[in-house]
């Protein structure tokens, strides 16, 4: 099988984010870079039908240089190559953009299977993948808990609320991975040192043939408003102060 | 003390005076021409062997230079840098570096200075091998300063594998995913559930199997080994580095795949090729386990009193029959066998330590196809209820109860205690370790409960009826415990990081002198690993549980524990004064001294350079203090050792290993402040913020790496300010020379 897996280089979890005075974006000194823990399913799924199945993997990702570094853990993992989109011009582009770029590069791949992460934690767009499936005019099912193959079809299933859906699709298709789905690997010390030796493409936009103008753009970023403080109510007699907290709770919270 | 005796001593005295003077008349006064032994003998009125006798050890060197013509040596040197030999193999090759410091020679010392300072090859621009220390529990440190070390002297061989900045990278994160997401959870469950024996069967706690999948899938039992036998040839250097962090994660659950990697070195190193087939590759694997057994009930620090015997067999193997106590990892259900390196006496051979040969024996026999046989007779009698490290299980083992427990030879008849100190050595070394590995758990929490937990007002506020309660941290007695406790942290890892460095060295060595050298740093640090960072490990962890409070005392928080499983490390692998005795009685003397000597040497090489930086020329005073401590102290126990006060530097080992332990550990922190002034100054220029003290703060609070240089620098000027300047005191409270504990009976101990 020829299976891709998209990947996209993010701030850690536990990384303190700090806006850049201007707002046009994060200030990204001192950030701790690891790959999108939903694309750490769609890799791990990837790697678990090759064992499964026999053929190879293709981490692609849109990002600066440092993306290199999650393109490498995943070929550490196991995938087979990679492909590095990466252009100042695509810095920080729009979530149609990295799929047109994406797009691009995956066309000539011919993969029997897309795997994306449901969205990435740095800007929670949650598009990528479907404008991918859109502009590759292929099938798509997002938000995937388990996924089995047989005859040439996927099933997979999708949480929905209260319930789950159960989808099948022919192939070439994307999958857009959730928590649940699988347990992704360590990258063994074996795979660290092989992944060093593996072929890695890198490519800009202009070698792709993409359209760069983005077109959604990030007007300002602003941290989260700080929030108010309490109000204690103040008093002596308990029951004016329960009659206050009920006025309060009706008028000014509008809870009850 | 008897007349003649006493007059023997003092005439002793007397000529050790005129030596003396004789030497500092001549070294520090600069007396530019040739001075010979002939002529200090003939000034002291001794014959030039007598010189020759006094000057051992560090003396024996300034016997050599005596010989030289000291501006010939100077011309030397010189002439070797003008002829721009390269800066590596000058410092290699010519030990005088240190020497002509050493005694003062500062125009000897003020040519190597110049030079190291000029030659760009000492320019180390390698920013990339560096890690950032961050929370514990997301957590990396590898101590720039040793890396640079390596760089800064164009040394930092690769073994046989390719280790560019990036694989150290990714393999460190890898580790710290590992460490942080697989072993860190394992921590206090591990401790609850305990190992336990049930119908004779012995169960690591459960929570235990996955990590230990993990780590064996990972390739991490095979990162140091030869990529020849499909290991990754990974430098001690770097494993040092993923060791802390797993052994900061849980140091119990280590311990299984720590001792059965040990036990596959013996093997690796003095088994036959048959014994390497038939067992190391799956102890390499994870598939098997092991241990080492010395210890019996009546044969603990006093090896050579074991009574384990092997009897012969026609085939050609041994019926061993004993009982080994203390085991660590000696049985547990993380792998289907567990194969035991056992020290025993083959019936018939000499009684002590020169009679022991050591055997393989496996807990199931081995078919010759590799598939497990019947079990061996191997049972285990209990576990022990420790005070910590409950997750390991600490068995006493019955070799042969139903003589059918059957061992082969592992290397030749009566060298088992030899084969057994390869791996005593190694796992000293990680006991060193271990200490640090708590003591950077323990620190992390502390550093965290003292930024979130609120109490007290701050001391300039305490008027003040409506001032809020601060975080703790922000009180000065937790303020100065912490940075006590990341300092010694600090000390320590840098360290035990550069006694792994040293082992790269030696394998790196192309020469015998050079790999002499880097293994006698080894030889001479092993015990102070050892010793020091477990006991002062053991002390930082004391120190989280203060900084916690009552609450630290509490099983709930976490801090407890580490003190608990801490302390075993200063009695395994040896008592701490065992590796005392060690350190005084053995490595002091090993080399003629030579060992002390280097490293001495490369002490006072780092006070001339952070003498150079203003901003550190007062605690590179005050390490320069303490070294002259040291040194002294070092001569009066030669001096001592020779005549009838023998038994105090053997009574005073272990505070002499704390001292040199001190002297080491602010020798690294001064040597990672001089990288860290460095690469600020740098970051400032760039800033804009060169003098400026407010803007150099503020940069701090933006810039992790600014944060991180400036907590090095002060660390390190924090032990130099408050620890160093003991030393010297206890150094001269050792020189005293009292005698009450070896003079008091028995009797008198009684209150």
């Amino acid at each position: 099988m020829n299976i891709v897996a998209c990947v996209k280089q993010v701030p850690d979890t536990e990384a303190l984010i700090k806006v850049k005075p201007d707002g046009s974006g994060i200030d990204e000194g001192g950030i701790k870079w690891v790959m999108n823990p939903y694309d750490e399913y769609g890799v791990e799924e990837a790697l678990r039908l090759k064992e499964a199945k026999g053929g190879e993997v293709t981490i692609v990702s849109v990002g600066p240089a440092r993306a290199m570094e999650t393109i490498r853990t995943a070929l550490a993992m196991g995938a087979e190559k990679g492909v590095h989109v990466s252009d100042p011009l695509l810095d920080n582009t729009d979530a149609y953009t990295t799929a047109a770029a994406l797009a691009a590069v995956i066309k000539g791949l011919n993969p029997d299977i897309i795997f994306c992460g449901q969205r990435a934690i740095d800007d929670d767009s949650g598009q990528v993948g479907s404008i991918l499936a859109a502009i590759l005019g292929i099938p798509q099912v997002t938000i995937v808990t388990k996924l089995e193959m047989a005859d040439g079809k996927i099933k997979a299933i999708k949480p929905i609320e209260g319930a789950q859906l159960v989808i099948e699709s022919t192939l070439p298709c994307v999958i857009t991975t959730q928590k649940g789905l699988n347990e992704p690997r360590y990258a063994s010390l074996p795979g660290i040192m092989k992944a060093k030796k593996k072929p890695v493409d890198v490519k800009n936009a202009a070698a792709l043939g993409i359209a760069t103008e983005p077109k959604a753009k990030v007007a300002k970023m602003t941290p989260p408003p700080d929030r108010a403080p309490g109000k204690i109510i103040a008093g002596d007699d308990p029951a004016a102060k329960a009659a206050e907290l009920v006025r309060l709770l009706r008028e000014e919270a509008k809870v009850i | 003390m008897s007349g003649p005796r006493k007059r023997r001593e003092k005439e002793k005295e007397q000529r050790k005076k005129v030596i003396l003077n004789a030497a500092r008349k001549l070294f520090f006064k600069k007396e530019s021409h040739p001075v010979t032994v002939s002529k200090i003998a003939k000034k002291a009125q001794l014959s030039k062997g007598a010189i020759y006798l006094y000057f051992t050890s560090k003396e024996e060197i300034c016997a050599q230079i005596l010989l030289n013509d000291i501006e010939k040596l100077h011309k030397e040197v010189s002439g070797m840098i003008d002829s721009n030999k390269n800066a590596t193999q000058l410092l290699r090759d010519f030990s005088y570096t240190y020497i002509g410091f050493f005694l003062g020679d500062t125009e000897l010392f003020r040519i190597l200075m110049n030079f190291m300072l000029n030659n760009n090859n000492l320019n180390f621009s390698d920013d990339t091998n560096r890690r950032v220390i961050q929370e514990m529990n997301r957590a990396i440190s590898v101590t720039e300063g040793i890396l640079r070390y390596g760089a800064e002297r164009g040394e930092f061989h690769l073994r046989e594998a390719d280790y560019s900045a990036e694989t150290v990278e990714m393999m460190l994160n890898e580790a710290e995913k590992l460490a942080v997401e697989a072993i860190l959870p394992t921590y206090d469950v591990g401790d609850k559930d305990h190992a336990q024996l049930k119908d004779g069967k012995a169960y690591a706690p459960k929570c235990f199997h996955e990590p230990y999948r993990k780590f064996c899938e990972g390739g991490w039992l095979m990162a140091t080994k030869s990529p020849e036998i499909g290991g990754q040839g990974m430098p001690l250097l770097l494993w040092s580095a993923c060791m802390e962090l797993f052994n900061s994660a849980n140091f119990a659950f280590m311990m299984y795949p720590g001792l059965g990697l040990g036990a596959a070195a013996l093997i690796d190193n003095y088994g036959t090729e048959e014994q390497k087939n038939k067992y190391m590759f799956k102890m390499l694997e994870g598939k098997w386990g092991g241990t080492m057994c010395l210890t019996e009930p009546g044969a603990g620090s006093d090896v050579g009193a074991l009574r384990t015997s092997a009897k012969r067999r026609p085939d050609g193997l041994f019926d061993i029959i004993g009982t080994k106590s203390f085991i660590s990892s000696g049985d547990h259900d993380l792998t289907e066998n567990i194969i035991h390196p056992v020290l025993a006496r083959i019936e018939g051979d000499p009684l002590g330590t020169g009679g022991i040969s050591i055997f393989i024996v496996p807990k199931y026999r081995v078919k010759d196809d590799g598939s497990l046989g019947v079990a061996n007779d191997v049972v285990t009698g209990n576990l022990e209820h420790k005070m910590g490290i409950h997750g390991n299980a600490t068995a006493t083992l019955n070799f042969g109860d139903n003589g059918k427990c059957i061992g082969e030879l592992l290397g030749p008849e009566r060298a088992g205690m030899k084969i057994m100190f390869l791996l005593m050595n190694e796992a000293r070394l990680e006991v060193g370790m271990q200490g640090l590995g708590h003591a950077t758990a323990a620190l992390e929490h502390a550093i965290q409960y003292a930024k979130e937990r609120i109490q007290s007002k701050p001391v300039w506020a305490m008027r003040d009826p409506n001032a809020p309660a601060v975080p703790i941290i922000q009180h000065p007695d937790v303020r100065r415990t912490l940075l006590w406790m990341k300092a010694h942290v600090e000390g320590m890892r840098a360290m035990n990081y550069w006694v792994s460095y040293c082992i790269d060295m030696e394998h790196a060595a192309k020469t015998p002198q050079e790999r002499a050298k880097w293994e006698g740093f080894v030889e001479l640090l092993t015990p102070v690993c050892k010793a020091y960072c477990s006991d002062k490990g053991f002390d930082v962890c004391s120190f989280a549980i203060d900084v916690y409070g009552g609450y630290g005392y509490i099983q709930e928080y976490p801090v407890e524990q580490y003190l608990r499983d801490c302390k075993i490390a200063s009695l395994y692998e040896g008592t701490n004064g065992i590796q005392a005795l060690d350190l005084v009685g053995r490595k002091l003397g090993m080399n003629k001294g030579q060992n002390a000597m280097n490293l001495f040497g490369e002490i006072s090489a780092t006070v001339a350079k952070a003498k150079t930086i203003d901003t550190l020329k007062s605690q590179a005073q005050r390490l320069e203090e303490a070294y002259n401590a040291m040194v002294g102290l070092t001569m009066q126990f030669a001096d001592w050792g020779k005549g009838s006060s023998f038994l105090l530097p053997i009574m005073n080992a272990r505070p002499y290993l704390m001292n040199l332990g001190d002297l080491v550990v602010g020798w690294q922190l001064m040597q990672g402040a001089v990288v860290a002034e460095e690469k600020l100054q740098a970051i400032y220029a760039k800033a804009g913020a060169e003098g400026s003290k407010a803007k150099q703060r503020a940069l701090a609070r933006e810039n992790k790496d600014v944060a991180f240089y400036q907590g090095k620098i002060l660390a390190a000027s924090y032990f130099a300010d408050t620890v160093l300047p003991t030393l010297a005191g206890r150094c001269t409270a050792i020189q005293l020379g009292n005698k009450a504990p070896i003079e008091m009976l028995e009797e008198s101990f009684t209150i």
